[in-house]
């Protein structure tokens, strides 16, 4: 976008006030994002307020290139991934091991946060593993490429592209599952 | 099963949007941050809807920050660096003149500056009937009309400041412009300044469409960055022509941002 460009130009020349317009901008995505990898709203806000503070600090400080959307995509997958490994390491079950409810029913979180239509997929993606979930929502969900992303999660392409691949496949086989019941 | 694309497609649908808690903390930490940057304040560009050609300009502008997708000709000019010579520059100048059957048809002028604002000359053959001004971190238009002697002067609304949303995405641009192949022109000189080029067939116009159309676009050896695309092509039997012509940072006159309306001029709206 060619708005992109200018935000960016801006933004790496220091002007600060083009993050109110690159949040309005993709605020609601980046929570739909966080929210797909942590399962919870006010967390997935809590995230997002943390990469804009942290961006809105980098002012300046740094050239950004490439696609916009997908850098700040990418910084909230890494802190949710952190959130994620944190909330395992203290607060118990993993979010990926999220009790079935009965006759593989979504959960009422997942209803709540992503409505009727959409839950049954949001349960379906909270039963992958993490790397799988993130590669699979920063492709499909943010538009990224998998070079780009296999360079901000520090793998080769193979890798990403293997774990779009399996993410795809466990997601086809458990919508499937659940289609059936 | 679900085929990969329904799977894509439904990721594509999950949406959420932000609440208005989180809207105001955001804000309100930039707006914070922003009162301990007074820098921030002056550098502007104001955006005004009748400047959509600028937009085409800024196409142009910002769609060059793809140009290190090129494999370099072969000449002397780095195309991959052309990204970083333009991000360092604040102003610039675009005068797009468009021929039809070999005689001008309009002239459109713009002035783009983060320091000095924003001006645009409507006129043909190196006239202006029409400038428009606004200077940075100012809320006024500033419309000067020579043909009639006159001016006017208003506040820009608030549909008029904002960024346009009809902004073409700037790899498209490119991507689309060098989507038939390129061949390299070599080296010439326009205008005394020492160019390398390269050409493309059925270059992407907006607008109308032409017909056996060729774009060649030239950048300055010295500075790389690029000073002059040209497309040509007939359109209803007659020949087309679009010339688009840049300056760069100091080569434009601050001189040029200042509305300096002659005192036998009428103000005749405020």
């Amino acid at each position: 976008m060619l708005e992109d460009r200018i935000l960016i130009l801006k933004f790496n020349r220091g002007d600060r006030r083009v993050l109110h317009r690159i949040y309005d901008k993709y605020k609601d995505d980046l929570v739909t994002l966080a929210a797909a990898l942590l399962m919870d709203v006010s967390s997935a806000e809590d995230v997002v307020h943390d990469v804009f503070i942290a961006f809105l600090d980098s002012a300046g400080r740094f050239r950004l290139t490439g696609s916009l959307k997908g850098y700040l995509a990418t910084c909230v997958a890494n802190r949710a991934r952190n959130l994620n490994k944190a909330m395992r390491r203290h607060q118990g079950p993993a979010l990926d091991d999220v009790p079935d409810a009965p006759d593989g029913e979504p959960l009422p979180e997942q209803v709540a946060i992503f409505g009727e239509q959409l839950a049954r997929l949001s349960r379906a993606l909270a039963q992958l593993p993490d790397e799988q979930g993130e590669v699979l929502l920063l492709r499909s969900h943010s538009g990224m490429r998998f070079a780009v992303i296999a360079k901000a999660q520090g793998v080769s392409i193979n890798t990403v592209q293997g774990r779009y691949r399996y993410a795809v496949e466990k997601l086809r086989s458990l919508l499937a599952c659940e289609a059936q019941v | 099963m679900k085929p990969v694309r329904d799977i894509d497609n439904e990721i594509k649908q999950l949406h959420l949007g932000a609440s208005g808690a989180l809207d105001a903390r955001v804000h309100a930490d930039i707006d914070e941050a922003l009162a301990h940057d007074p820098g921030a304040i002056r550098r502007t560009i104001m955006m005004h809807p009748m400047a959509k050609l600028a937009v085409a300009a800024a196409v142009i502008l910002a769609g060059l920050l793809g140009l290190n997708i090129i494999s370099g000709p072969g000449g002397g000019v780095a195309w991959a660096a052309i990204p970083g010579h333009i991000g360092e520059i604040d102003t610039f100048m675009f005068r797009m003149t468009i021929s039809v059957g070999g005689k001008d048809t309009g002239q459109w002028t713009f002035y783009l500056s983060e320091r000095y604002g924003f001006r645009m000359d409507i006129g043909a053959a190196g006239e202006a009937a029409a400038s428009w001004y606004v200077a940075p971190g100012s809320d006024t238009l500033v419309t000067v009309i020579p043909s009639e002697k006159t001016w006017t002067k208003r506040p820009l609304t608030p549909e008029e400041k904002k960024m346009p949303e009809e902004y073409e995405d700037p790899a498209d641009y490119i991507n689309r412009f060098l989507a038939h192949g390129y061949k390299e022109l070599g080296r010439s000189v326009i205008d005394g300044v020492e160019v390398e080029g390269i050409e493309v067939i059925d270059p992407p116009t907006k607008g109308e469409k032409l017909q056996n159309s060729v774009g060649r676009l030239w950048v300055d050896v010295e500075t790389e960055l690029p000073i002059r695309i040209e497309i040509e092509g007939t359109a209803d039997g007659r020949a087309v022509r679009w010339l688009m012509e840049f300056k760069w940072g100091q080569a434009v006159d601050p001189a040029a941002f200042e509305p300096n309306i002659p005192s036998d001029y009428t103000l005749v709206g405020q």
